[in-house]
């Protein structure tokens, strides 16, 4: 019973996490930053701006959609709420859904922008959805669970070290950490999907990624370091990856894709092995 | 027509900086502004356009003149025969009719002292 | 696969000011490129038109933001010949500072969003950190950030003394080190090599036959500076005279070290210009001058190249002023070096030619003597053009 209390506090800590995240980079940036209840008048001003006409069902529906998937991912990551014991395949796949709805929201903008973002984005989950579900399937495997509320194995990283290398560079990929956000490349295809949407629709979207990106925080600690300090260890990942965010470049796009095949390669060899 | 460019080729000069034209009744005064490399002065040359009459084109000596003269054309009024550019809508968007000439006010603009 | 049109602009993240390049794409490839401008005319030749000569030096001032400092230079290289009169040295050295302070503030502006462009955010806050001492230095010495105008004609507004002469040696002292530092880093990591290298490209017979300025011809090995060829005020003095940089690979990669480049060169000069200027002698007063003669010309070396006013002048008021800014030349090559690119490179070489187009749109347009007020509807759809 207090699990679900605990599951319902953890949107807003999403959001404060979030806070958290600009603050630091700004630090970094040798500035100050944003207050650190930014996110939360951030959804609150676009709720309450008006809404562009819009173009067809789809459009209007992905934000909702990929809202529902990462609404469903936290009621399983940290702690599983009885009922909701369902495999590490199930997730894998959620996560793996909510970009589908992202690719189909550009694809249903109609705007050149999107149609660029659309492909790239693409391009993107050709290379990280292979490794990712490869690493997820090893770490289960070693651990002798099929769902993460049996995960019950601490300091994995001890038995499974290149496993645990492989997670945090697909990390990069799935936070959408520079070099790896050629999706939403601000200077060159001003933002990608996004930039067709207004309104509630984009506190939906903007909610959506929140949610996701404190999910893979806590994601990491859960699978490399055991159930129980998850969630205290998610800032010290927040801050390893921040730390590369800042501090580098985007290559040009086929740069990009080609350090993928090798994650990829790697993985696939790794099957053999299980180290 | 009116023949510019046997003129201007007899001014061999490096750079051709500028076209402007000011505007006077009946007609437009075009000086074309020239520059050496080595000279500190800019020399002029300057030519007196009436109302409705063509101008040929300076694109066949400096190659930058197509840009200069189609903001004259799309601004003054003053047409340039042999520009390919001539028609290039640079300040507008397509589908509509440049301007009348710029009208010039002159110095008779301002009652009391600035 | 069939072609589309893909636009950069007229409001895009890339560009600071609105400019519309319709590139026709096939694919990411580009195979053809078309620009609109006039996004955002403001009538500055208008403006100017009828007025004494000082308002109009008012309106002049205040064509640009960024680079303020030069166009005001440039008119007065117009008016002061025909007033016949005697500038003492210390106002020519004190506008040599003003000048070479602006070239280092717009070129630590324009390294920032460089960075920016290629999504590395941290560059772009450490250059922007050390632009904010040298609007420090502007606010000390002429009492403005931007939009500094402390010329008159004949004349300055104030004389720099002891105390100012030595905040804006102290901050160079300060900036310096940071700049090597940001140079080191825009000249050998990897991604900017990668990125900057071998995209568009100005050969140098291109760049003489379109008569391009600043430093885009300079990239190309076209030896051109104003400050050297015409040298114009204070740069005829031979301590203060002016070795431009020039390089010769005409790509991206060249513009930028280029830029990074000339910012030493300028801090040599106002260290030098420092030490020349005496503290205690005071600018004469301000006078009302006569101007004789019917029209004459000016040009300075602005930060992206060479700037020409023209003044036409009748009963002492303004009867024409043209402005030709730097932008509004290269312009022309905007279109030719965009072929055959890939959409990514298209930020990193618009930027690398560093337009300023608020400098390039200053035409007049009046249509029937009446001024009109647009939506921006109308001005998308083009429909009040008549």
């Amino acid at each position: 019973m207090i699990e679900i209390l605990f599951v319902l506090l953890l949107v807003p800590l999403a959001l404060v996490f979030e806070g958290v995240r600009r603050r630091i980079v700004a630090r970094m940036h040798n500035r100050v930053g944003p207050p650190l209840m930014q996110p939360f008048y951030d959804i609150a001003k676009l709720i309450s701006k008006k809404e562009f006409q819009n173009r067809n069902e789809i459009f209007n529906l992905v934000p909702y959609l990929a809202l529902i998937c990462s609404l469903l991912i936290i009621l399983i990551i940290p702690f599983s709420i009885i009922g909701f014991d369902y495999d590490f395949l199930v997730v894998g796949y959620i996560f793996i859904l909510q970009d589908t709805f992202y690719i189909f929201g550009a694809i249903a903008s109609r705007s050149p922008f999107g149609m660029f973002a659309s492909v790239r984005e693409l391009l993107l989950m050709l290379g990280y959805e292979i490794t990712f579900l490869i690493v997820l399937a090893l770490f289960f495997y070693g651990a002798g669970a099929t769902s993460f509320q049996n995960y019950n194995a601490e300091f994995a990283f001890t038995q499974l070290p290149l496993v645990s290398i492989l997670l945090l560079f697909t990390g990069f990929v799935i936070l959408r950490i520079t070099p790896y956000d050629v999706m939403a490349a601000e200077a060159e295809i001003s933002a990608g999907f996004f930039s067709e949407y207004s309104g509630t629709s984009l506190a939906m979207l903007e909610l959506a990624e929140f949610i996701k990106n404190f999910v893979i925080y806590i994601l990491l600690g859960f699978l490399i370091v055991g159930k129980t300090y998850a969630l205290l260890l998610s800032p010290l990942f927040m801050l390893f990856y921040m730390i590369m965010l800042t501090s580098s470049p985007r290559y040009s796009t086929v740069v990009t894709v080609k350090t993928f095949l090798f994650l990829a390669a790697l993985a696939f060899v790794d099957i053999f092995f299980l180290v | 027509m009116i023949n510019v460019v046997d003129e201007i080729k007899k001014i061999k000069a490096d750079r051709l900086i500028s076209i402007t034209s000011v505007p006077k009744d009946g007609g437009d005064t075009l000086y074309y502004h020239f520059s050496f490399n080595d000279q500190v002065e800019i020399k002029e040359f300057s030519i007196e356009v009436p109302k409705g009459e063509k101008v040929e084109s300076a694109i066949t000596v400096y190659e930058n003149a197509a840009l200069l003269e189609a903001e004259l054309t799309e601004l003054f009024g003053v047409k340039f025969e042999g520009n390919p550019h001539s028609g290039q809508r640079l300040f507008q968007a397509e589908g509509s009719e440049g301007p009348k000439r710029c009208i010039n006010i002159g110095t008779n603009r301002v009652k009391k002292d600035a | 696969m069939h072609e589309k049109i893909f636009p950069i602009g007229p409001q895009h993240p890339s560009l600071k000011e609105p400019i519309f390049l319709k590139l026709h794409v096939d694919g990411s490839y580009i195979t053809k490129a078309e620009f609109n401008l006039g996004y955002t005319h403001r009538g500055v030749e208008k403006c100017a038109e009828g007025y004494l000569l000082d308002t109009a030096l008012h309106a002049v001032q205040r064509t640009c933001g960024i680079c303020s400092q030069c166009h005001s230079m440039a008119f007065l290289n117009a008016v002061e010949p025909m007033t016949g009169v005697q500038v003492p040295e210390k106002v020519y050295l004190q506008r040599l500072i003003t000048a070479e302070l602006e070239r280092i503030h717009s070129h630590l502006l324009w390294g920032g969003v460089m960075a920016h462009e290629i999504g590395l955010e941290t560059l772009f806050m450490y250059y922007w950190r050390e632009r904010e001492h040298i609007l420090d230095i502007f606010d000390e010495l002429t009492g403005n950030r931007v939009h500094h105008s402390p010329d008159l004609i004949g004349t300055a507004k104030r004389s720099f003394n002891k105390e100012n002469l030595q905040m804006v040696l102290e901050k160079l002292d300060l900036v310096e080190p940071e700049i090597k530092e940001l140079r080191n880093v825009m000249e050998n990591h990897d991604v900017i090599t990668s990125r900057f290298k071998k995209h568009g490209n100005i050969p140098k017979k291109m760049a003489e036959d379109l008569d391009l300025v600043g430093p885009t011809a300079r990239a190309s090995g076209v030896n051109y500076d104003v400050r050297q060829n015409a040298p114009y005020m204070a740069y005829g003095i031979k301590e203060l005279k002016v070795k431009p940089v020039i390089r010769s690979e005409g790509d991206s990669w060249g513009r930028t070290m280029i830029r990074c480049d000339e910012i030493f060169e300028s801090m040599r000069l106002v260290r030098k210009a420092c030490e020349m200027i005496d503290p205690n002698e005071e600018v004469p007063k301000k006078k009302n001058l006569i101007a004789k003669g019917d029209f004459s010309r000016g040009r300075t070396e602005a930060p992206r190249g060479e700037n020409f006013h023209f003044v036409a002048i009748e009963n002492n008021r303004i009867k024409r002023l043209k402005l030709r800014t730097p932008t509004l030349a290269n312009v022309i090559s905007y279109a030719r070096i965009m072929e055959g690119e890939d959409i990514t490179d298209v930020p990193v070489i618009v930027m690398s030619l560093d337009p300023c187009i608020s400098c390039m749109e200053r035409v007049a347009v009046i249509r029937n003597g009446k001024q009109e007020n647009w939506t921006s509807h109308e001005l998308f759809e083009g429909k009040k053009y008549d």
